[in-house]
């Protein structure tokens, strides 16, 4: 098996026009872990890898006009430790670390994450949740992509583009973020189920803006419209809770698995019914924590304003 | 004057040294990466080995065509099963061909093989192979296997060699091996109608894989002589010289097998596999070979924990006391038996499922059945996981049978001195009393205070809870396993080297060697260097495994020592009393250092027979039970094991154990559809990661009645197959819902709530 030659450009603009020129034969070395599995199952990897480690800023977490930019190359373990990144999405926090263990959090970055993921990665629903959106560059220039509708390999970016930042924007006054998921086994195949809510709250106490997106080891995480319009205009309690978990257990079943592998990483057999029950209870978790924060005011754990 | 426990004099010194945490002398090399595996060896001008294996669990070979292949670039030699016909190999019974001419047996069986200037030339050759295979009917339900319907998956087994001895009879072809052990047996049904009451219970249990790091590995060189040297990560390298040996029909002398360095075994690097192709391939070439297993071979097509279905019916007085007991074990092993050493072919836990109890009547039929599976071999405990896993989770459903809870149960029924075990066997002060009466202490101490409630969660607990305890207890064999030669010099200086063909797999060997010769002649142990040596340079053994290696090594070298102590005691003066320094300074060794040996022989020795620790664990538990996850509070073990001579190693072992067995039990399963393995990497086969492992707490009995050196016994197979069936008790308990087959999973603890409401 060929070994990849790795190419470390200095810039973005180095690193767009060697994209250009090794065209076809080349690609990031985003998600490492995915090329070293890619690798292992014996793969062909392509001949060039440009790595993006030694791109100054790239790394960078900071508000810019309010929104919160995260660089593509920043670890996890380093989101966790941010203190913007705990004042502005903390519920990101809660996200980032249900990834895996410490060792593998500082190694991972956030763009590998998302360039190079699988559905049952943590931090892609809570990005989604909290609006955020992909910073591309390419030969074009460069442009935002919202994440609603992530999947690995980022649906809808092109061979020459590359992730740069995540751009979260900034919260509503009275808003709480918060993510659950479950893990265990099942029939040798990692089951895995999440939701990633985001709640807003309007000056009356009721939901005004309302983001579940469920998640499990088959499929991209998807938003439960049907869940998050029966939030709007309630009070957040238990019974807004239960009626929200039981509509997104519907948005499970009648959703496509599209990435369905079973066997393969990511793979998961359960029959269909357990996974998504599963994704009842991690939505009605996520969504009581979050009315608990809301009602707990400026201190609550995922929550801002009063 | 004795040390509390019975050790009188020089014994209580010696054992008071032993105390001091150990070094292990290849620790350093291995902490900083110098050690040199079989994978880390280069051999100059050493081809690559790969092997075709069949995609069908059963198929008759209609024809193979190397012609394309052969004639590959880089391509040194192709091999088909009609170039080494006949020739099978095994670690007792050799039934498993080194490639297939005629039939495949399992998905991974071998076809053809390739050795290759490159690794990319041999994976081209494999890749223009053209195989033309005929389907035939599988059989992979081990309750149909011998029906007298089934087809029969080895057409001549009568002709398969059987090295040492004679193969025990079996009731059917397609058995591989069949124990019955019975005691009273007569009055079975008899005991079971007089009864008061009778429960019956059937089990299941997953393939495991023993997951060690390292993969199996070898490289093979043939010598100017005509023999050849087997680098390996065989840990009985004697007997794989001998195995290699029979296979090919070469005299042993002339094969040296070199297996220094082993990165992990977990009881499985008994078993090599590579090695016979690698051996055929060097003999086409003329040229070294290597073969380096990846973890997806390993874990689909090297050898597994055997699948078992376990019934088993007991009956019980008025008491609660047993008075008799029924077991039927079931085990898949697989398209071959070659992976196992033991003579009967079936491993020897498969009879303990009530091991730890005084059983009066009792009857179990253990069957080792072929299938059209990866062949079952042994992993750590091999027999016990599956067993005792079935036997503890029966006996909490016969103490609620009995109005019993499972503790006063398990003590009424305890096996004490002269009774006989629920295995049908006795015991040299056996320990169960004991180790359940120190459960009963700490469930006394704990009283309403149970543990764990401060652990940190990784998310926040939340959801419905269910909390309960359960526990088990178990008992298993200090090992024999015939000689054990030391050879040593010792110089001038003082310095004793001692050669030794014995691995030390992490075990541990090693280390007991040099402790116990140092605190048996009261010198640091910084003086005692011990050298690892091939087959060629050492005395034959057993190799490591099986229980038996402090067991053997401590007594070898404690035989050395005493060796070593007559040479001087000889020499010096009668008023001089032996210390190192004083034999050292009358300088009656020169310059050549002198040359001594020790040795023991278990299955001769006095008093070695019938010696086993007992272990009981006690699991605190809660269940989230919407998800079925559980959250470990506290494992509690209790082991009686005997004068410690390595004590970080020993701990490392039994809290090892635990963390293994914990894994084998919640989460580790090799998923199996139509043959083929599913779980092929260690993504799906998941291990127990740092933040699975709950607090564990550790109460060693101080007894000195072990076999071994100064009261040794041992520690690595002890706390691994007692921890999964106190997990399900504690779920039971915690639930109300009774899991009876492994892995407990959270899908299976929500599927049986499911059923139960």
């Amino acid at each position: 098996m060929t070994t990849p030659r790795i190419l470390e450009p200095g810039d973005i603009r180095a690193a767009i026009e060697l994209l250009d020129v090794h065209a076809g034969t080349s690609a990031l070395l985003a998600g490492g872990v995915s090329w070293m599995l890619r690798q292992v199952r014996g793969e062909a990897l392509p001949p060039i890898l440009l790595s993006l480690a030694g791109i100054d800023g790239l790394a960078d977490v900071a508000v810019v006009d309010e929104d919160l930019v995260i660089g593509a190359m920043t670890r996890l373990v380093a989101l966790e430790r941010s203190a913007l990144v705990a004042d502005q999405a903390p519920g990101l926090i809660e996200a980032v670390e249900a990834v895996g263990s410490v060792r593998i959090r500082s190694q991972v970055t956030i763009g590998g994450n998302l360039a190079a993921g699988v559905p049952r990665y943590d931090p892609p629903p809570m990005l989604i949740a909290l609006d955020a959106r992909a910073r591309l560059a390419s030969p074009r220039g460069a442009r935002e992509q919202a994440l609603d509708g992530w999947a690995p390999g980022l649906p809808g970016t092109s061979a020459d583009e590359i992730l740069i930042a995540i751009v979260v924007p900034p919260r509503a006054p009275r808003s709480a973020a918060r993510y659950r998921s479950i893990d265990g086994l099942s029939g040798g195949a990692p089951e895995h189920a999440a939701a990633a809510v985001r709640i807003d709250l309007g000056e009356d106490g009721t939901i005004v803006e309302a983001r579940i997106v469920s998640a499990d080891a088959s499929a991209a995480p998807r938003r439960c419209g049907p869940a998050e319009a029966r939030l709007i205009g309630r009070i957040p309690d238990a019974e807004a809770a239960d009626a929200a978990a039981a509509l997104a257990v519907a948005s499970a079943t009648a959703a496509t698995d599209a990435l369905r592998t079973p066997g393969a990483l990511g793979g998961d057999d359960r029959p269909a019914a357990d996974r998504h029950e599963l994704i009842g209870v991690a939505t009605r978790r996520a969504l009581l924590a979050a009315f608990t924060d809301l009602a707990a005011g400026p201190l609550g754990a995922g929550a801002r304003g009063a | 004057m004795t040390d509390g426990y019975g050790a009188a004099g020089d014994d209580a010194a010696a054992i008071d040294r032993l105390r001091a945490p150990e070094h292990r002398p290849d620790l350093v090399e291995k902490v900083r990466g110098q050690t040199r595996f079989v994978a880390d060896r280069v051999v100059p001008g050493a081809l690559f080995g790969a092997v075709l294996t069949s995609p069908l669990p059963h198929a008759r070979i209609r024809s193979v065509d190397i012609s394309r292949a052969a004639s590959l670039p880089g391509v040194r030699a192709v091999l088909t099963g009609a170039d080494l016909r006949d020739r099978r190999f095994g670690r007792r019974l050799l039934d498993r061909p080194v490639l297939c001419w005629d039939r495949v047996l399992f998905i991974g069986d071998r076809i053809a093989a390739v050795a290759a200037n490159t690794e990319a030339a041999a994976g081209a050759a494999l890749a223009a192979i053209v195989v033309d295979l005929e389907p035939l009917p599988p059989v992979f339900d081990i309750g149909l296997a011998d029906a007298p319907d089934a087809p029969i998956l080895h057409d001549d087994p009568a002709t398969y060699r059987y090295l040492d001895g004679v193969r025990p009879p079996v009731p059917h072809p397609n058995v591989q091996g069949h124990l019955l052990v019975e005691h009273d047996a007569a009055g079975l049904e008899a005991a079971f109608a007089r009864a008061s009451t009778v429960v019956s219970s059937e089990y299941r249990t997953p393939r495991n894989h023993a997951a060690h790091l390292e993969p199996h590995s070898t490289i093979v060189v043939p010598q100017a002589d005509g023999g050849l040297l087997i680098h390996s990560t065989n840990k009985a390298p004697y007997a794989l010289r001998g195995q290699v040996a029979a296979t090919f029909g070469l005299d042993a002398a002339t094969i040296t097998v070199d297996a220094r360095a082993i990165g992990g075994d977990f009881g499985a690097k008994g078993y090599s596999i590579d090695e016979f192709v690698a051996v055929a391939l060097a003999r086409a070439t003329g040229a070294p070979v290597r073969m380096d297993t990846s973890m997806t071979e390993e874990l689909a097509a090297t050898s597994v924990r055997h699948a078992t279905v376990i019934r088993l019916r007991t009956g019980l007085d008025a008491d609660g006391r047993i008075l008799v007991h029924e077991a039927e074990v079931r085990m898949d092993g697989g398209a071959y038996a070659g992976a196992k050493p033991i003579p009967s072919l079936v491993p020897g836990g498969a009879t303990s499922a009530l091991i730890a109890y005084h059983v009066p009547i009792l009857r179990i039929d253990a069957r080792v059945l072929y299938t059209n599976s990866v062949p079952g071999g042994h992993v750590r405990g091999p027999g016990e996981v599956q067993a005792l896993f079935a036997g503890e989770s029966h006996v909490d459903e016969l103490a609620r049978a009995a109005g019993l809870d499972g503790l006063t149960f398990r003590e009424r029924n305890a096996v004490r001195v002269g009774q006989t075990g629920g295995n049908g066997q006795g015991f040299v002060e056996p320990k169960a009393v004991e180790v359940l009466a120190a459960i009963r202490a700490d469930r006394t101490d704990r009283g309403d205070h149970p543990a764990g409630g401060d652990r940190p969660a990784r998310q926040a607990v939340e959801g419905p809870r269910a909390r309960g305890w359960g526990m088990a207890i178990t008992a298993r064999h200090v090992g024999l396993g015939g000689a054990f030669p030391l050879a040593a010099t010792v110089d001038g200086d003082g310095i004793i080297t001692v050669t030794t063909g014995v691995i030390d797999q992490g075990g541990g060997a090693h280390t007991v060697i040099r402790r116990v010769l140092a605190a048996a002649l009261a010198i640091d142990e910084d003086r005692v260097r011990v050298r690892v040596v091939t087959t060629s340079d050492a005395g034959p053994d057993r190799g490591v495994g099986a229980s038996r290696t402090t067991h053997l090594a401590s007594r070898a070298a404690l035989d050395l020592a005493g060796r070593i102590r007559g040479w001087f005691d000889e020499r010096l003066p009668p008023d001089q009393a032996f210390t190192m320094d004083v034999a050292t300074s009358s300088r009656l060794i020169g310059d050549t250092p002198i040359a001594l040996s020790g040795r023991y022989d278990s299955e001769t020795a006095h008093g070695a027979h019938g010696h086993h620790d007992f272990a009981a664990c006690v699991v605190e538990l809660s269940v989230d039970t919407e998800t079925g996850a559980l959250d470990i509070h506290d494992v509690l073990v209790v082991v009686d094991v005997g004068t410690i001579i390595n004590p970080v190693s020993h701990r490392g072992q039994i809290v090892g154990g635990l963390v293994f067995g914990l894994g084998q039990s919640t989460m580790e399963e090799l998923v199996i559809a139509d043959g083929r393995i599913e779980t092929r990497n260690l993504d799906t086969y998941r291990l127990p990661r740092t933040i699975d492992i709950p607090p564990i707490r550790v109460i060693e009995l101080p007894t000195r009645i072990g076999p071994g050196a100064f009261g040794a016994k041992m520690a690595g197979e002890l706390t691994n197959a007692v921890v999964g069936p106190a997990i399900a008790n504690a779920i039971a308990d915690a639930t109300g819902s009774r899991l009876h087959e492994l892995p407990l999973t959270a899908s299976r603890i929500r599927a049986a709530r499911r059923a139960s409401t």
